[in-house]
């Protein structure tokens, strides 16, 4: 049995990776993105992200599907062609099956909106807000991506995550590999990593220059096959950074610096099987391929790869037989022997090697080789710190890294695959390339005589983030790749040599220089404090502050050495003599000695402001709707709570979160005419407050009314048009814009199509229409106007009609005049003569439902002419 | 000989009961079949009731008058423009007199009506029909004694008024037949038959009537013959109207005549008529003109027809 399993273990392997190359061939198109400016300026210029009206994107979705500025909102045609308004998209585009929630969640109404770069956001910024339909618009921000200007950076959660990608993304489940290319290295290129895997692709556009060839195990001799799992892992160790291509690599350089990055060694144990591409062979020679590794320089080993198990109950045979021998020889001769040569002098950049290997997927307690002691076993998480479904656990994983989950969308790892593609894959297979491409970059910093794996190692496994992963989770602490840079160090930033401390109300300002650090090129943050003793900040502990010491921490971000900072201490008492300091620290913790103590006085609070610049009156009529911005501030700087008593259901204010404004707006229809008052209370958050009285006015409401009557109008062909101005015949007294609802007795003889007051209509075919036109105001009152529009051939003068005639029939003439009208039967028998008053808009009624059926003579004599038609009676 | 006109004669019964129960006061269907088509007496005011002289059209008239005919055979086609540019009609009759005590006739009628227009309730123009009258007649006279006949005409009557509305009725006439010397009378009814349906629902009665006949007929000096008729008809609507003709024949080559009738609200109107007519080796060449007031439909209807007998 033992034997077997041993048979089983050799020959049977499997890649820890999930997905199929299917999945990420769909996915792995490169996407075109905007390249970061060299513009300090955090705001993208000429760019707005705005949010439409419910009411606003129903108009006009269907003109920016097209790609078109949408021209059925007067407003917003007016302020593009201000503007120069280049194109309005879609923020979040349309999802396909997930187009309903995406919509039941509003974000099909944020558009990002591009304009004349000339134009500053804050004008930009007013104009759009001007528009009745537009409720929100916002800036545009540059994404914090260090220098490099790889297209899909963006995707990439797991070197730098926000929280922005989607909602399910948490800011700070990431590797923290920003500050580390920022501060420290980009990678080297002495530095030979050995990807055990599936082949690398050679010649990808992201990967070649990185690349130094291999072993292929599979077929033998040094040709490498591209296979996706290993170019999707080669990717996130060391895919070439700064080339506005692609994905950035942990140490793939900085192509346009001219850095190289790490050496990609590709040593192939799997390839796709010719005769099915889902499937791999190969597989056999893991451990003769990590052995090899040392042998060709490399000092990191990557493998994201391990045994396979059919069942729990094998994997726990093999736990019960322990770890092959084999399995451990390979790995302690790389570990002993990597970077050293034949006589055992150190030639690599690190003395001794690491083996870094993938936990596994199988959700077990358990695996090979990651459960060997000596390598650094690496467990996975998903975007928000919980580990990945698949992920193996236990006491012997070493160290968590991001390896995604496809439970989250675009939670995956997102990097390189054959063919210059790119891709979605998850898996401890993509978290363990991320330990050893941060693994590279320590190296490629610290290496060098006398660095040997046990230094990597402990930078490593100690630099780790504790505390953002549950224990229970049992894979580690997360790869902090700033903290393993840090971690060791014990110089601390230089002491602020000179600072400013301004009282504020009861705030603290301080403004001072970043300072440098000898090992850590600068500090890495500063805390500033507050104390009623100057003793107490003498020699703070800073682990536990005395009581009376009030302090804040501030970054030192993307500043250098020698930019300006600045920060406050907030929540001080009110006129009170204090002395402040401030001190800078490292990543590590180490501080610096204290600034100079300073004196200084805390001002008195001061009760909010409340001003507008609007100087109109407040009498509302009913269909006016106007929307007052306050602005609120608070002398001190103190956040303001503001209440608003309405007075009325005409009232409404809330704060608009682009301008910060307070919008009190009135809506004339929303209540009964009247006299009210509304008061607008701000608060700050030491309940002083101050109130702004606002006594308006809603005007009673007049109905429409008409000044003038529709003449009836006759049309002698199809497709003639005519258009009506409504303001001719309909006034509102109060002067609004009045709602026109048209009723039309027959709708294939005419089309009415209302604009704002102007209808119009175009003949669609022969016959007489009645046409109501109800004109509505704001409070539903309404007044009605008739006419007749008869379309009719002028070819024929009079009209007979219907014919054949069942009951009654209708003869139609033209201007009015006394028409005599005469009918015979068939035998000459007269059956109807009269004379009446005939025109086009009042025909003749005959009624032949008391005649035969039989053929008619119709005579119609109209001053003096006669004309003859013949009809038949059914 | 009995046995078809006892068929006649009830048919004829039963569309005089037919006649009275559709009776409504409403105008009367289908009233081409009162319009006279035989040229000789459409110039006699359409007077002819009583008349032996001119048998062909007798399925049209009266077909007791047959067996007092002196010729055996008499038949004519004609072509009549009844209400110039309304309605054509072409009309063919026949009849044959078996030695002065039985007689048989036939007609045939086909009217071509002005095509019409059609239009919807809207007005709009969907298209053009034309639409045409049809009338098939079969009579028999019997003398059944020394001076007295009776004849029965049965006659099919069809209307196409449109596409799928074809009116259709069987209509009826029943004389007796007095002549005595140069006078005859005659008396009964005519154009009793069925009724027919509007599109709407109601029912409408042929223009049937009763009818009186009187004739007077005399030659002198063997070259000169002369005629007068007359005839009177009650419509079951209430209408009366009545027609009167005269006829002058020289050397029995050349006839002329005239005649006058008063429709007063019956389905013909009023008018005066003349006409001419010839005949050489019993072909005969006759022709008719309706002269009416200038406001009549039938004005310039014109009525011309070529017969033969022996």
């Amino acid at each position: 049995m033992k034997a077997k399993y041993i048979l089983a273990l050799a020959t049977i392997w499997v890649l820890f990776g999930s997905c199929t190359e299917k999945e990420l061939s769909e996915n792995g198109q490169p996407y075109e993105t905007q390249e970061n400016s060299e513009n300090d300026d955090p705001v993208v210029r000429g760019e707005a992200v705005i949010r439409f009206t419910d009411d606003m994107i129903a108009m006009i979705e269907d003109e920016l599907d097209k790609g078109s500025i949408p021209t059925k909102s007067s407003e917003l045609s007016f302020i593009a062609e201000q503007m120069g308004i280049k194109s309005m998209k879609r923020l979040f585009p349309h999802a396909g099956k997930f187009e309903p929630r995406t919509r039941v969640a509003g974000l099909h109404k944020w558009y990002t909106v591009v304009f004349d770069d000339s134009i500053p956001f804050t004008k930009a910024e007013d104009d759009l807000g001007s528009i009745p339909g537009i409720e929100t618009v916002e800036p545009v921000y540059r994404s914090r991506q260090t220098t490099f200007n790889d297209p899909e950076f963006k995707r990439q959660w797991h070197y730098y995550n926000d929280g922005t990608l989607t909602s399910s993304h948490k800011a700070g489940a990431d590797i923290n590999v920003s500050p580390v290319w920022e501060n420290y290295t980009v990678g080297n290129e002495n530095v030979i990593v050995a990807v055990v895997d599936g082949g690398i692709d050679q010649t990808h556009e992201d990967l070649a220059a990185n690349c130094i060839g291999g072993i292929n195990y599979v077929s033998g001799g040094t040709t490498i096959k591209a296979h996706s799992h290993g170019t999707h892992v080669a990717g996130t160790v060391a895919a070439i950074n700064n080339n506005g291509k692609g994905v950035c690599g942990i140490a793939g350089g900085n192509s346009a610096a001219g850095i190289n990055g790490v050496k990609l060694l590709s040593l192939q144990i799997f390839e796709h099987d010719p005769n099915d591409p889902n499937k791999d062979i190969g597989g056999t020679q893991g451990y003769t391929a990590i052995k090899e590794g040392a042998d060709k320089g490399a000092v990191i080993s990557q493998n994201s790869w391990g045994a396979s198990f059919e069942t729990k109950e094998d994997m726990e045979a093999a736990k019960k037989a322990g770890i092959p021998g084999y399995v451990k020889d390979a790995v302690n001769y790389f570990i002993d022997y990597a970077g050293i040569d034949e006589n055992g002098n150190q030639t690599g950049p690190m003395k001794g090697g690491v083996v870094i290997v993938a936990a596994g997927n199988d959700g077990w307690d358990w695996g090979i080789p990651g459960a060997y002691e000596p390598v650094i076993a690496v467990g996975s998480i998903a975007p928000d710190f919980t580990r990945a479904y698949y992920s193996n656990y236990g006491s012997w994983v070493d160290i968590a890294a991001p390896g995604g989950s496809a439970y989250y969308t675009d939670g995956q790892v997102y990097s390189t695959l054959p063919g210059n593609q790119y891709g979605w894959m998850q898996g401890t297979s993509m978290a363990c390339p991320h330990v050893s491409g941060v693994a590279a970059l320590i190296v490629s910093h610290f290496g060098g005589p006398g660095f040997t794996n046990e230094m990597l190692v402990n930078k490593l496994i100690n630099g780790t983030r504790p505390n953002v992963i549950s224990q229970s989770a049992q894979i580690g602490n997360l790869l902090d790749a700033q903290g393993a840079f840090a971690y060791g160090g014990t110089t601390p930033p230089d002491k602020v040599s000179s600072y400013t401390a301004e009282a504020k109300s009861n705030s603290v300002v301080f403004k001072w220089k970043v300072t440098n650090d000898q090992d850590d090129r600068k500090a890495y943050a500063y805390v500033l404090m507050a104390s009623v003793n100057a003793s107490s900040l003498e020699n703070p502990n800073y682990s536990s502050l005395p009581s009376d010491v009030i302090s804040s921490i501030v970054l030192t971000g993307n500043a250098n050495v020698g930019d300006e900072l600045e920060g406050s201490i907030e929540g001080l008492e009110f006129s009170t003599p204090y002395h402040v300091t401030l001190a800078g620290f490292d990543y590590n913790k180490n501080y610096s000695q204290i600034a100079e103590i300073k004196s200084i006085t805390t001002g008195e609070n001061h009760a909010p402001v409340i001003s507008t610049e609007y100087d109109g009156n407040y009498e509302i009529r009913s269909h006016d709707v106007l929307s007052v911005p306050f602005e609120i501030t608070d002398p001190d700087g103190h956040s303001v709570e503001i209440s608003l008593f309405p007075g009325s259901d005409a009232v409404k204010g809330e704060k608009n979160p682009v301008s910060g404004k307070f919008v009190v707006t009135f809506t004339g229809n929303a209540d009964e005419p009247g006299k009210y008052e509304a008061v607008i209370t701000a608060t700050d958050a030491y309940g002083m407050s101050s109130s702004e009285t606002i006594e308006y006015e809603i005007i009673p409401n007049q109905a429409p009314v008409i000044v003038k009557d529709i003449e009836d109008m006759m049309f002698s062909s199809i497709g003639q048009k005519f258009s009506l101005d409504m303001t001719e015949y309909i006034e509102d007294p109060d002067g609004e814009q009045l709602k026109f609802d048209i009723a039309i007795s027959d709708r294939n003889l005419l089309h009415i199509n209302p604009s704002g007051n102007i209808l119009n209509a175009t003949v669609l075919n022969f016959g007489l229409v009645n046409v109501t036109i109800t004109a509505t105001d704001s409070r539903n009152e309404t007044c009605t106007l008739t006419f007749q529009v008869l379309t009719k051939n002028q070819d024929t003068l009079v009209e007979v009609f219907p014919n054949p005639v069942i009951d009654i029939l209708t003869v139609r003439t033209g201007d009015e005049a006394e028409t005599g009208i005469r009918i015979y039967s068939s035998s000459g028998a007269t059956v109807y003569n009269n004379t009446s008053a005939v025109s086009a808009f009042s025909p003749a009624k005959i009624d032949m439902s008391s005649c035969a059926p039989g053929n008619y003579r119709v005579e119609v004599t109209i001053n003096g002419n006669t004309y003859k038609k013949s009809i038949v009676k059914l | 000989m009995k046995k078809p006109l006892v068929f006649l004669l009830l048919t004829a019964m039963l569309s005089l009961l037919s006649t009275y129960s559709n009776a409504t006061g409403k105008n009367e269907a289908l009233p081409f079949v009162r319009i006279m088509q035989d040229p000789v007496h459409s110039a006699m005011g359409g007077a002819g009731l009583a008349s032996a002289s001119s048998i062909a059209y007798a399925s049209f008239t009266n077909a007791a008058n047959i067996p007092f005919s002196p010729d055996s055979f008499d038949a004519g086609v004609s072509w009549q423009s009844w209400q110039p540019s309304s309605t054509s009609f072409i009309n063919a009759g026949g009849a044959y007199n078996f030695s002065g005590k039985f007689g048989l006739a036939a007609g045939f009628t086909y009217g071509i009506n002005e095509p019409y227009r059609i239009f919807d309730d809207n007005g709009i123009e969907a298209g053009e029909f034309s639409p045409s009258d049809i009338q098939a007649n079969i009579g028999i006279g019997w003398k059944f004694v020394k001076n007295i006949s009776v004849g029965i005409n049965v006659k099919y009557l069809g209307s196409t008024l449109a596409a799928s509305h074809r009116y259709e009725a069987v209509a009826s006439d029943i004389f007796f037949r007095a002549g005595f010397g140069n006078f005859s009378a005659t008396a009964g009814v005519r154009s009793l038959g069925s009724s027919v349906k509007s599109s709407s629902g109601s029912s409408f009665s042929l223009p049937a009537s009763a009818a009186v006949g009187l004739g007077y007929g005399s030659v002198f000096s063997n070259r000169h013959e002369i005629s007068a008729l007359l005839d009177a008809d009650y419509y079951f609507s209430g209408s009366i109207s009545a027609a009167a003709g005269l006829s002058y024949t020289f050397n029995d080559l050349i006839s002329i005549r005239a005649g006058y009738r008063y429709g007063g609200k019956s389905v013909l109107p009023s008018y005066a008529s003349a006409g001419v007519g010839i005949k050489l080796f019993g072909i005969k060449l006759d022709a008719a003109y309706l002269i009416s007031s200038g406001d009549s439909p039938v004005k310039n209807t014109f009525n011309i027809g070529l017969g033969f007998e022996f």
